[in-house]
């Protein structure tokens, strides 16, 4: 996946567990605020709250240039930064001094991205979520109300809807082993967990009772939760 | 009074915005209230039909906008209702014609000088919902008892709230009692249970809607039809009177007494 404003513009990669965004060289020492609205508009879904890997092209970057990536980019996009990744060896040095969290190949970047996971905190959501809505956490979501028909929610981890689900619920994005969906009324015709899919309609047993359901042995497993 | 703008909106087309618009329009303006029923579906406007005004319009809301009239110009009064106004839609040009901003401040012009503005906004959720409800305070949902209809209804609930309307509620329209009995279609109780907002009113479905909307006359003026009946009831608690919601099979009027009243009892304007 790519999403370009145009050559030499501000670029957003996907890479397996994370996504890239890629500060061209001209940007630097620019007010950042005008070239990212347009960018932030077509990728806006894509960016909240995800974990970013930033590179920066080129050379020069210094503390002001940051700054301005994080007010015009990463904060509006709500957006968390997973670590830097400049091309320039100096500015690589003066990052690392300073204690940013620099990018690196291999294990130890996948260890920083596990315990990144590790930190997300639950997303509480205080309302029912009418047809259109979207929410899209890394952690586990709580959503303390209905998810009707035509509303979507992913989650890193887990899903809890303490009312009806009605809507798409796909939990474990990101940790599918540990995942479950537990609804207060079970009447959602799809449920995904991990990469698994189950389709389901009025006639299973479990229809418009209270449900938990994980994968277990390759397969979503629904238990009804009896009080 | 104040002035209270509101929005007539389903998300779904064919549900009957139109029809609701055109009616509690006309029986609002019966009851002494002045009213004025702005028709936001530019480029597809239909009000005016369902009004009887078509062969009246002079001027249109865009006209308005662009300046190319004043207001009082554009506004066609109705002669059968005193008190009824219409603004026309232009059908010539699209829903860019106008913006949110542009819709607020003509909703605003109208502060004032009438009891009741209905707005009755295009299907859908872009541009031209967004600009029917931007200068509305209150807003009605029309929905049907149909799976689809209840899910773009939920959909425009929500987009309502995120633009921070408060008060926002619910019309059950085209509701045929013998099907809901049967279970072959949903019931108010099912559709109130998904969208969640307050009530307002039931109308059940009625051949006589069509009959109005070919002849140009909203069935509130002249008829005494189960539709109709719902409308005045609807307008009724509009105004703020106290008219229990009544029970689903009483929707269905049958006997001695509605063929009574179908002789005898049409009431008010033309017959």
């Amino acid at each position: 996946m790519a999403i370009k404003g145009g050559k030499e513009d501000l670029e957003l990669r996907g890479e397996g567990e994370h996504v890239r965004l890629i500060i061209p060289q001209r940007l630097r020492g620019k007010d950042l605020r005008l070239e990212s609205e347009s960018f932030l508009e077509k990728t806006s879904g894509i960016l909240k709250d995800a974990s970013v890997v930033v590179d920066l092209k080129g050379s020069g970057w210094d503390r002001g240039d940051i700054l301005s990536v994080v007010e015009s980019i990463l904060l509006p996009a709500g957006a968390s930064v997973l670590s830097w990744s400049p091309e320039e060896e100096d500015v690589r040095s003066w990052m690392k001094r300073e204690g940013f969290a620099l990018y690196c190949s291999g294990t130890e970047e996948k260890a920083r991205i596990q315990q990144h996971r590790l930190l997300v905190e639950s997303l509480v959501v205080e309302e029912s979520l009418r047809s259109g809505r979207k929410i899209d956490h890394d952690g586990d979501i709580m959503i303390l109300g209905n998810v009707n028909e035509g509303a979507e929610v992913f989650a890193g981890r887990s899903v809890v809807v303490v009312g009806r689900l009605r809507g798409l619920a796909h939990a474990g994005l990101t940790r599918s082993e540990e995942a479950f969906i537990v609804s207060g009324q079970f009447e959602a015709s799809q449920v995904r967990i991990g990469d698994r899919i189950s389709y389901m309609d009025e006639h299973c047993a479990w229809w418009g009772k209270t449900v938990s359901m994980k994968v277990v042995g390759g397969s979503i497993v629904v238990r009804e939760i009896v009080p | 009074m104040e002035t209270r703008i509101i929005v007539v909106t389903s998300g779904k087309g064919g549900v009957g915005k139109t029809t609701v618009t055109a009616n509690l329009s006309a029986r609002l303006a019966m009851e002494g209230f002045k009213v004025v029923a702005i028709d936001a579906d530019i480029g597809l406007r239909n009000l005016d039909v369902v009004m009887g005004l078509e062969n009246r319009i002079v001027f249109n809301m865009i006209d308005v906008i662009e300046g190319a009239c004043k207001l009082p110009q554009a506004l066609v009064r109705d002669k059968r209702v005193d008190n009824l106004y219409l603004l026309p839609a232009a059908q010539t040009r699209t829903k860019d014609a106008v913006t949110s901003d542009q819709m607020k401040e003509l909703c605003d012009s109208l502060r004032g000088e009438f009891d009741f503005v209905f707005v009755d906004s295009p299907a859908g959720i872009e541009s031209g919902f967004r600009n029917a409800a931007a200068g509305a305070d209150e807003a009605l949902v029309v929905a049907t008892p149909e799976v689809s209809s209840v899910r773009d209804a939920d959909r425009i609930i929500g987009l309502l709230e995120s633009f921070g309307k408060t008060s926002i509620n619910l019309i059950v329209n085209r509701v045929r009692p013998e099907m809901v009995r049967s279970g072959k279609m949903l019931g108010v109780s099912d559709v109130m249970e998904i969208l969640a907002i307050d009530l307002i009113g039931i109308v059940p479905e009625d051949d006589s809607v069509v009959v109005s909307t070919n002849k140009g006359e909203p069935l509130a003026m002249t008829d005494v039809s189960p539709a109709a009946r719902a409308f005045e009831k609807i307008a009724g608690r509009i105004m703020g009177k106290d008219i229990p919601l009544r029970d689903i099979d009483d929707l269905e009027e049958k006997g001695f007494l509605v063929n009574f009243r179908k002789l005898f009892g049409r009431r008010g304007g033309r017959s």
